[in-house]
């Protein structure tokens, strides 16, 4: 399919019998051609050079066309192109690094404020076991902030679970931290926030 | 010696610090403390080897550690 140099062109193909109308559009730095055409697909293959054209799954239908558009781009266009993308990677990969530093920065403040013990199972088994005021026990599970608070009776088994945490922008184990502390040392402010589901 | 107040927030936590000889940097830091109040926050004083906590509901410039919480809510 030759490139027109003129502004627009409609260029006229017979086929089968009828003729076929195809207008095009040239712009300074790409080249859009539109087919517009009734076609029979149960009997009729696309002629060339319109069987490049991309076909979506609509146009399978009996004796219907969408208008399809090909799009020719100069060197220049696709220059401009992959310069996008490559900017576009550049931004996602710095924001994956900075993701990964807000993780690893609230992952070593959460084992900072952590005992011994705590850190050795959160390490382990990524959770951790809290002491109530009351003197029940709550096992943070570190897998998600949501319905992740597991009460305890006195056989270590999980009698119900509590669902309370921060908002979703804070990191993950922020929001274990702030559990922890709120657990700790306001116990009855958070049985009162946090929402209870079945074990 | 330096005191600091840590508060958890999008960025994994800000740091302050203040020195509890210098009013400027004392009054500096108890308006972060009351701000972060206002929002919601909750105050921890830390302290010990394990770093432990217990409940400020009020600015104590000689709490060498601080921590702010975000306020939670169920889910």
């Amino acid at each position: 399919m030759s490139t027109p140099t003129a502004a627009t062109m409609c260029t006229t193909i017979p086929w089968g019998g009828d003729t076929f109308c195809t207008t095009s559009a040239t712009t300074s730095t790409y080249t859009t051609w539109v087919a517009e055409r009734v076609f029979d697909f149960d009997r009729e293959a696309w002629p060339e050079p319109y069987d490049r054209l991309p076909r979506s799954p609509q146009r399978q239908l009996r004796g219907v066309a969408a208008p399809a558009i090909v799009t020719e781009r100069d060197d220049a266009e696709n220059r401009r192109m992959e310069e996008g993308a490559q900017r576009r990677a550049r931004e996602i990969e710095e924001r994956h690094a900075r993701a990964a530093e807000v993780r690893d920065r609230a992952h070593a403040l959460l084992l900072e404020h952590l005992t011994p013990e705590q850190r050795r199972t959160f390490e382990q088994n990524q959770w951790f076991i809290v002491d109530g005021k009351s003197g029940v026990k709550y096992r943070v599970r570190g897998n998600s902030f949501s319905g992740n608070v597991d009460v305890l009776n006195k056989h270590q088994m999980t009698t119900h679970r509590l669902c309370g945490h921060c908002s979703h922008d804070i990191p993950l184990h922020d929001q274990l931290l702030a559990q922890k502390f709120m657990i700790e040392h306001a116990e009855d402010d958070f049985i009162r926030i946090a929402n209870r589901h079945p074990a | 010696m330096r005191h600091e107040m840590q508060i958890l927030d999008q960025s994994g936590h800000l740091t302050f610090f203040w020195n509890p000889s210098n009013q400027d940097e004392v009054d500096n830091a108890e308006e972060h403390f009351d701000s972060y109040k206002e929002k919601g926050y909750s105050a921890f004083r830390v302290q010990g080897q394990d770093q432990q906590g217990s409940r400020m509901d009020t600015f104590d410039p000689q709490a060498a550690k601080v921590m702010m919480v975000p306020q939670l809510r169920g889910g």
